[in-house]
């Protein structure tokens, strides 16, 4: 059931109601949102359900058993944890992983000659499993490290797991600040239901109204790249990239109000990261659940550990965590080389920082609009040449799509291209004008307005928007498959 | 060592390291009190502390220490 | 102090606002779409079919239809009036609604289907008649038979019936005027020398359904149906072979031209893989007319 079915909100309707209606306290209310949780899962995957509920046992018990060791025996502490760790890690191998190395190993035996028998593993990958051995990761670490307080009570843990608006394709939540919601009963709160109604809105605006808009063109340009000419090419990157951004806020935005409607705060996922200035600040502000996870788990401690190497301790940490980003996604050489291409990008960013501050100092740049601009376009263009590595399904595509440019411009390929043009592009300005207000003012327009009449009419306007003009025969969501 | 003996040091090396006109450190103080003080220099300033005072400190130490005087209470320890 | 409205009040402002804009862009859209030109566009194209056009020939299918067959040249060849309805990433089910609705204005004395593709899986290019639910009887009855209550609930809303018609209706409007009777024309040069043979074919089907069903029309109306496979670089022998099998057994005329070695010795003919362009759709026309001609 994805969030922009009938289906969904059937499923959400009668999971919600109960859910505000019929429960004295929290235990009654968290235990029917894991049956709720549970049952959205089983629903996309059941033969994987088993696996959630016993990994979620296991780490339950881990977290106890570090806490109850912290202070006693630290060093058995440490041991819980890696072990947490490397449990995490081994299902997600095993499941991510394994069949990509399996192949590149015969590969290389068989280019070395040895031959190996074809065996292709056809081990099929959990929906959400990137996630939510994320968050049990998280959480032993977070414990050991006693920066969260591990639970006893088992119900609220897995809820936390299992949370079914976020359990496919995030947000990553944390245990400190998600667990502590759980400890009270949820009232139904208008203000709560109605931001959470207005995310669910605009994450369907963009997802519908510029994603799957822009996705047929772009899937027909790269997958045939070796038709189309440089022009084409050269539009379709960029393009691409806001495809990716609009596909997966709008689902994050989906979820996030879906779990505000029900009281109950999730982390933001993305804070306009087509206003970022420099490659750093984008990824600050891109898929922020899953970057500040790695940067807390892989890149502070690797920089921690590489601290008397200096700046070249600090590249390679750098570079091992961009790398880290970018195999999570998926088990392709594409992937390794996105984190390198960005690793690098970020070690060039950090290593000019003193002096383009010392430049900006000099020559008054700090409250430059041009300045900023030209910054953003910079950035920009950093990340679409990086997404189109992103969705190339092999190096050899990619190498190939890159060829393309230098077979010479002409005409753009203009099948299909008119819808984009009059249907995503007025959605593309809309969502632009309101993350220019947003990051220069207050989002206090439209839809958030102190005007009745004026917040009313705009979603009235953006609910038709949405149904005349957005792609309702849904394409399936990209994140999905990590 | 005095704990206002380590305050004091600690003040010189966040100046220097973060490139503050000057600081004014108490046991209270965390990062977000400091704009420059974010993960990055965080381990900038660990090492210039561990390089002033003559100590080492584990990760898990460092991954600890929610404000400064934690940070000063490690110190004086291995002191 | 402003009085505070409670959400299913607001909630209630909203859905009677979506439903006035509703009804707002349903009375325009259905204004604009009836009183359509005729133009060689694709919503020109399918509204003349759907709701105006009459012949003594139809002529049914895809964009091998559209780009294929001449009318003009099988109207003076065959001295009966010629219309071509052919809409490109259209299957069996719009050439079934295309005759419905024809047979409703008239009786034609040949209908010609162009069937290489008609029975392949996937909705092609079919949602551009959504349109016509409630305008048009066949393509009403088609969405109340043939879809769940999800999707009929979604069309009674003509928001999402004309989801995706300003595209349409722009391009309608910056296209040529029909003076073709639905032929239009390729141009450009192939310069592919083999031709591409494929297997493995299973036909859909519900496509298969509604090819039963023209042939059943067909015969309810005495009307005489010819299947056409149009010659192509790139083709599907098993899709040729069930293709001959299904007339030999509803005893229907098959011209095949997929072998015939004058499309393909001069390859000047052929505009892509399946394409003929102009001048390889003026040699096909004749070449059909003749064949209809003859078996008459």
């Amino acid at each position: 059931m994805v969030v922009n079915s009938i289906n969904f909100w059937l499923f959400f309707a009668a999971v919600v109601v109960p859910y505000f209606l019929c429960f004295r306290g929290q235990r009654g209310q968290n235990l029917w949102l894991l049956l709720a949780s549970y049952v959205f899962y089983g629903w996309a995957d059941w033969k994987i359900l088993p696996l959630l509920v016993g990994v979620t046992a296991v780490f339950y018990g881990l977290g106890l058993a570090i806490a109850r060791n912290n202070e006693s025996n630290p060093r058995r502490a440490s041991q819980l944890t890696t072990l947490g760790v490397l449990l995490g890690l081994g299902i997600l191998f095993y499941f991510k992983y394994f069949g990509f190395f399996v192949q590149e190993f015969t590969a290389l035996f068989a280019s070395l000659g040895v031959p190996c028998g074809e065996r292709t593993l056809n081990i099929v990958m959990p929906i959400g499993i990137s996630f939510f051995t994320f968050k049990l990761m998280g959480y032993v670490i977070e414990v050991h490290r006693q920066t969260a307080v591990p639970t006893r009570d088992a119900v609220q843990f897995s809820l936390f797991i299992a949370f079914f608006p976020t359990i496919l394709s995030g947000p990553i939540d944390r245990a400190a600040t998600f667990l502590p919601q759980l400890q009270r009963r949820r009232r139904y709160n208008e203000s709560d239901v109605s931001e959470g109604l207005k995310r669910v809105l605009w994450g369907l605006f963009l997802k519908t109204c510029i994603a799957d808009v822009i996705a047929p063109w772009t899937t027909v340009v790269f997958g045939n790249y070796a038709h189309h000419n440089a022009t084409t090419i050269l539009v379709a990157a960029p393009l691409y990239l806001i495809q990716l951004y609009t596909d997966f806020c709008g689902f994050s935005e989906m979820a996030i109000g879906v779990a505000r409607i029900m009281g109950l705060r999730v982390v933001e996922n993305f804070q306009r990261p087509f206003f970022a200035k420099n490659v750093a600040e984008y990824w600050r502000r891109w898929h922020m659940s899953l970057t500040t996870w790695i940067t807390d788990y892989v890149f502070m401690p690797l920089n921690v550990a590489f601290r008397d190497w200096g700046l070249w301790g600090l590249y390679a940490a750098t570079l091992l965590n961009l790398i880290a980003i970018g195999v999570w996604h998926g088990a392709n050489w594409t992937y390794f080389w996105f984190g390198v291409y960005h690793g690098l990008l970020l070690c060039i960013v950090t290593g000019l920082d003193k002096r383009r501050k010392r430049f900006e100092k000099a020559h008054h740049l700090k409250d430059n609009e041009l300045y900023a601009w030209s910054r953003r376009l910079l950035t920009f263009l950093c990340f679409t040449f990086g997404s189109v590595l992103f969705q190339a399904a092999s190096m050899g595509d990619f190498l190939g799509t890159i060829a393309r440019l230098g077979q010479g411009f002409g005409p753009l390929y203009s099948e299909e291209f008119s819808s984009l043009v009059i249907y995503a592009l007025p959605a593309t300005c809309l969502m632009f004008l309101r993350e220019w207000v947003a990051e220069y003012r207050r989002d206090i327009h439209f839809m958030h307005s102190p005007n009745i009449i004026v917040r009313l009419v705009s979603i009235a306007l953006l609910i038709s928007f949405i149904i005349y003009a957005g792609q309702l025969e849904g394409n399936s969501f990209i994140y999905f498959q990590f | 060592m005095e704990r206002i003996e380590i305050f004091e040091k600690l003040n010189e090396i966040f100046v220097d390291v973060l490139d503050l006109d000057e600081v004014e450190l108490t046991d209270a103080t965390t990062a977000d009190d400091i704009e420059e003080w974010d993960s990055l220099s965080h381990v900038q300033l660990v090492v210039a502390i561990e390089k002033a005072f003559g100590v080492k400190f584990t990760a898990l130490e460092i991954m600890k220490w929610k404000n400064v005087g934690e940070l000063v209470d490690s110190i004086a320890q291995k002191l | 102090m402003p009085p505070r409205f409670s959400l299913p009040l607001k909630a209630l402002a909203v859905l009677t606002l979506v439903l006035l804009i509703d009804q707002g862009v349903g009375f325009v859209s259905r204004n604009v779409i009836q009183g359509l030109d005729d133009k060689l566009s694709q919503i020109g194209s399918i509204q003349q079919a759907l709701l105006h056009k009459r012949s003594d020939v139809l002529i049914l299918g895809a964009s091998c239809a559209k780009y294929h067959y001449n009318s003009q040249i099988l109207a003076d060849s065959l001295q009966m009036t010629v219309e071509n309805t052919g809409v490109g990433g259209m299957k069996a089910e719009y050439s079934d609604l295309v005759l419905q609705s024809y047979l409703e204005r008239c009786t034609p004395r040949c209908v010609v289907i162009d069937v290489y593709g008609q029975l392949d899986s996937g909705e092609g290019r079919l949602p551009r008649v959504r349109p016509f639910y409630g305008v048009n009887q066949p393509v009403t009855d088609y969405y109340d038979s043939e879809t769940d209550w999800q999707q009929r609930l979604k069309l009674q809303s003509a928001l999402y019936r004309y989801n995706g018609t300003l595209d349409l209706l722009l391009r309608h409007a910056l296209n040529a005027p029909n003076r073709s009777h639905g032929f239009a024309e390729m141009a450009g040069e192939l310069s592919m020398k083999d031709t591409v043979v494929v297997h493995h074919f299973l036909p859909d089907p519900a496509k298969e359904r509604h090819l039963r069903h023209v042939v059943q029309l067909c015969r309810d109306h005495s009307v005489r149906l010819v299947f056409v496979l149009s010659p192509r670089r790139e083709h599907n022998v098993d899709q040729e072979a069930w293709v001959s099998a299904f007339c030999r057994e509803h005893n229907l005329q098959l011209i095949n031209e997929l072998h015939v070695p004058d499309y393909y010795t001069e390859e000047r003919l052929f505009h892509d893989e399946s394409h003929l362009n102009g001048r390889g759709a003026a040699l096909f026309s004749k070449r059909v007319a003749r064949k209809l001609r003859i078996e008459n």
